[in-house]
C-alpha cells in the first residue's frame, strides 16, 4: 500500500499498532506494489503498429505510444441537455451578434474585446483588461464547448452560465442582466430574432409600457407623451435603470450598491422575468460559442497515419493522413511529451486536457506562494450558482453535468488549483498561465523544466512536477511538438464579427412554453 | 488479534510471491487485501478482494467495462460476507479514490446506492489523472468499518 488510508473508525488490516508487524506488511505491500508496475508493461496493447512508427518514436514503450494513439481523433462534440437552443442556429445567430456587441456594456466593451477573433479570440495581454484590469488572463473560447467547467477555476459549469460573469464583473464589461435585456427587447431585429426562437417576451417586461399607452400611438401629443413616458419609464420601467442581484466589491461600490438596491426593489415577477429572458440569451452566448471549434491540426495527421487510418471526412478531425505533418524535431517533442516529460499526466487524450485542476506551484504577487484561491473558492460558487447545471435555469438539472455539480467535493488540497487548459492551439494564445506570466511557449517549457518561479506547495498539496532537466534541442523539440497542435485560421464564418443576416423565420405563436414552466418552478421554489 | 495478523501475513506473502501478476489472489482464509487491477485500457469483468478483517468479498466493476479517459463513470459492487451470513440491514457501502503518489482525491464524491438484486452502484466516479489511483470501498455494519482496496493505473 502506498498510502496510509485509515481512519480511526476503520478496522483495517494496515492499522493494527505492532510496528513490526506493520512494516513487514509494508515491505510485502511495496513488493505487491513492483509487481504491479511490472504488470503494466505487459497489459497494454498499443493500438499503433510498430511498424509504422518513424525512427524519432521507436524507443517509446507500449504504454507511451498508446498515449499518442489517444490524441486523436477527437469525440465529436457532446451535447449541452442544459441548453435546450444549444444546436439551434438561430440562437448561434443571436449570440454571435450579441458576441460583438458593445451596447452591453457602458464602457463600450464586448465579450470580443477580450476574445478577439484576430487574436484566436484572445487579447494577447497577460491579464485581461475590460472596464479596468482583471486579475486573470482572459483564454481563448475557441473549443470552450469541449470544457467541462469554464474559466480558470472552473467556476461555471456551461457556456451559458458562465457568459453572466464577464457581462456583470464590474472589472470586465461592468454591465448588467438587465440592461442585457432591455437591449434585446428594445432592439426590433434583436428582438425579433429572440422571440422567433423563445416567443413572446414575458408580459411582464412591457406592462409599465403599455400602462402609460403605447408611444407609438399617433393620435396623442408627442411632447406630452414623449415626457410622460421618459418620466414613467424612469420611475416603472423595470428595463430602464440597470439593475442586477449581486453586491459586488471595488472601486464602485456605491453603485453597486444601487444596483443591487434597484434589484431589491423590484417585484418578484419582475425579476423572475428579467432572469428568464436573460438566460434564453446567455443561452444563445452557449450555442454561438459551441460553433467555435478548432479544425484538425498536424498532430491529427500524424496520428491517422501511424494508425494507418482511412480517414472519415465526417469525423471532427478529418485530415489527410501524413506521417510528415510533425517535422522530426516535432516527433522527438512528442516523444518527450508522452515519456520523460510526464506532460501526459494532466494533458491527456484527444483534447490535451484531463479537464480538472491542479495547483503546480506558481508563486503569487507575494513572491513566495500561491495566493489565488482559484478551485477552492470556485466549488462553493459553482455548487451555490443559482444558473448552474442542477439549477433552475438548467434545461436539464438531472442530467450528469447536475449531477456532478451536486457531487463536487470540498477540501483544502484544491487551494491554488486552475483547469488544465487544453494544449490544441495552444501556440495561437500567448501569453501563458493564468495570471499570463510566461510571454512564449519557451518560457512555459522553461519553467516545467527548471520549476523556477515555482513553490513548495503544503501538506495539502499535490506533487505532480519535478525537475526535467532538458538540453536545448529537447526544450525546442518541445516547443515543436506544441506547435504542431495548432492549425491555420479557420475559415468559418463564425470566427468573424460579420455574417450574413439570419434568414426571416416565423415567430412562435406563444410565448415558449419551457419559460413558462421556469417561471412555474421558479415561484414553487 | 496476533492469529489474525498472522494470517494475513501469510496472505500477503503468498500473494507477493505469486508469479501470475494477473491472476487474483486465492489464498483462503483469507485472501490478501490488495488485488492489482490492470489498467483503464483493458476491459476486465470484475475486481474482487476480501475486506480488511475478512468479514466480507467485494467485488466491483465499471459499468460499461471500462475506466473512461478522465470522464464519470459509474461503478457496481456486491458486498457478500464471508460465512455465507446474508447482510443485515444495517450494512452500509461507500467508494472513494485517491492517488496516493500525488497526495489528492478525487474530485467528486460518489453517490452510493443499494439496488434491488443487493448490489451497489456508484455514481459520480472520476479518476481525473493518469497514474496509480486506490479505489477503496468501505463497508459498514454494527458500527464497524472495514476496508477493501485495489490499485488501478489509469493511462
Amino acid at each position: 500500500m502506498c498510502k496510509n488510508t485509515e481512519s480511526p473508525n476503520v478496522r483495517s488490516g494496515m492499522s493494527i499498532s505492532n510496528n513490526t508487524f506493520a512494516r513487514v506488511i509494508a515491505l510485502l505491500c511495496a513488493l505487491l506494489c513492483a509487481r504491479a508496475s511490472a504488470a503494466l508493461t505487459v497489459c497494454v496493447a498499443p493500438p499503433i503498429d510498430r511498424a509504422r512508427l518513424p525512427a524519432e518514436l521507436s524507443t517509446l514503450t507500449d504504454e507511451e505510444i498508446a498515449r499518442i494513439a489517444k490524441m486523436s481523433p477527437r469525440a465529436p462534440l457532446a451535447a449541452d441537455p442544459t441548453n435546450r437552443v444549444a444546436d439551434d442556429v438561430r440562437a448561434a445567430h443571436l449570440g454571435h451578434a450579441l458576441f460583438f456587441d458593445t451596447r452591453l456594456s457602458p464602457a463600450g466593451i464586448s465579450c470580443a474585446t477580450c476574445h478577439d477573433p484576430a487574436h484566436a479570440f484572445t487579447d494577447q495581454r497577460a491579464l485581461a483588461r475590460g472596464v479596468a484590469v482583471a486579475r486573470r488572463n482572459a483564454p481563448s473560447v475557441i473549443d470552450a464547448a469541449r470544457r467541462r467547467w469554464l474559466g480558470w477555476d472552473g467556476k461555471f459549469d456551461s457556456l451559458w452560465s458562465q457568459a453572466l460573469s464577464p457581462l456583470e464583473n464590474p472589472v470586465e464589461m461592468g454591465g448588467d442582466r438587465t440592461t442585457l435585456v432591455r437591449i434585446v427587447r428594445d432592439d426590433p431585429s434583436l428582438c425579433a430574432s429572440y422571440e422567433s426562437i423563445f416567443g413572446a417576451m414575458p408580459a411582464t417586461l412591457g406592462r409599465s409600457l403599455d400602462a402609460v399607452g403605447s408611444p407609438r400611438d399617433q393620435s396623442r401629443d408627442q411632447s406630452h407623451d414623449q415626457l410622460h413616458d421618459q418620466l414613467h419609464d424612469q420611475l416603472h420601467d423595470p428595463l430602464r435603470e440597470p439593475a442586477r442581484p449581486l453586491p459586488r466589491a471595488g472601486s464602485a461600490l456605491e453603485q453597486e450598491k444601487a444596483h443591487e438596491r434597484r434589484w431589491n426593489e423590484l417585484d418578484t415577477p419582475t425579476r423572475d422575468a428579467i432572469n428568464l429572458v436573460a438566460v434564453n440569451i446567455l443561452k444563445c452566448f452557449g450555442a454561438y460559442q459551441r460553433l467555435l471549434i478548432s479544425e484538425a491540426a498536424p498532430i491529427d495527421s500524424f496520428v491517422a497515419a501511424l494508425k494507418g487510418s482511412t480517414i472519415d471526412a465526417s469525423a471532427t478531425d478529418a485530415r489527410a493522413a501524413n506521417l510528415d505533418a510533425l517535422n522530426p524535431s516535432a516527433r522527438r517533442g512528442l516523444a518527450l511529451f508522452v515519456s520523460r516529460a510526464g506532460c501526459t499526466q494532466c494533458h491527456r487524450g484527444a483534447n490535451f486536457t484531463d479537464d480538472e485542476f491542479h495547483n503546480i506551484g506558481l508563486v503569487g504577487a507575494n513572491g513566495r506562494v500561491p495566493d489565488d484561491r482559484a478551485r477552492l473558492d470556485a466549488i462553493e460558487f459553482v455548487k451555490s450558482n443559482p444558473f448552474n447545471a442542477a439549477g433552475v435555469f438548467s434545461d436539464a438539472p438531472d442530467a450528469a453535468m447536475g449531477e456532478m455539480v451536486r457531487a463536487l467535493r470540498r477540501s483544502p488540497e484544491l487551494f491554488g488549483q486552475f483547469r488544465t487548459p487544453s494544449l490544441r492551439g495552444v501556440a495561437q494564445t500567448p501569453p501563458y498561465m493564468h495570471d499570463g506570466r510566461f510571454a512564449t511557449l519557451a518560457d512555459v517549457v522553461h519553467f516545467y523544466d527548471t520549476l523556477q518561479g515555482s513553490a513548495p506547495l503544503g501538506h495539502h498539496g499535490e506533487s505532480v512536477l519535478v525537475q526535467l532537466q532538458l538540453s536545448e534541442t529537447e526544450r525546442a523539440d518541445l516547443i515543436a511538438f506544441l506547435s504542431s497542435l495548432s492549425t491555420t485560421p479557420t475559415s468559418s464564418p463564425w470566427f468573424r464579427s460579420s455574417m450574413a443576416p439570419l434568414p426571416a423565420s416565423p415567430k412562435h405563436e406563444a410565448t415558449d412554453q419551457t419559460t413558462d414552466k421556469t417561471i412555474e418552478r421558479l415561484r414553487i421554489k | 488479534m496476533i492469529r489474525l495478523q498472522q494470517t494475513m501475513l501469510l496472505g500477503l506473502t503468498l500473494t507477493a510471491l505469486s508469479c501470475d501478476e494477473t491472476t487474483t489472489p486465492s489464498v483462503t482464509p483469507p485472501p490478501a487485501p490488495i488485488d492489482v487491477a490492470p489498467i483503464n485500457a483493458e476491459p476486465r469483468a470484475l475486481r474482487e478482494g476480501v475486506s480488511s478483517d475478512g468479514t466480507y468479498r467485494v467485488g466491483w466493476e465499471p459499468i460499461g467495462g471500462v475506466i473512461p479517459d478522465a470522464d464519470p463513470f459509474a461503478v457496481r459492487f456486491t458486498v457478500t460476507r464471508s460465512d455465507a451470513q446474508p447482510l443485515t440491514d444495517d450494512v452500509r457501502a461507500s467508494i472513494d479514490a485517491e492517488m496516493p503518489h500525488h497526495g489528492h482525491g478525487m474530485n467528486l464524491v460518489p453517490t452510493v446506492k443499494r439496488d434491488a438484486n443487493g448490489s451497489f452502484v456508484a455514481s459520480g466516479m472520476l479518476l481525473h489523472m493518469s497514474g496509480r489511483w486506490v479505489v477503496s470501498i468501505d463497508v459498514q455494519e454494527h458500527g464497524v468499518t472495514e476496508r477493501t482496496q485495489w490499485y488501478v493505473d489509469i493511462e
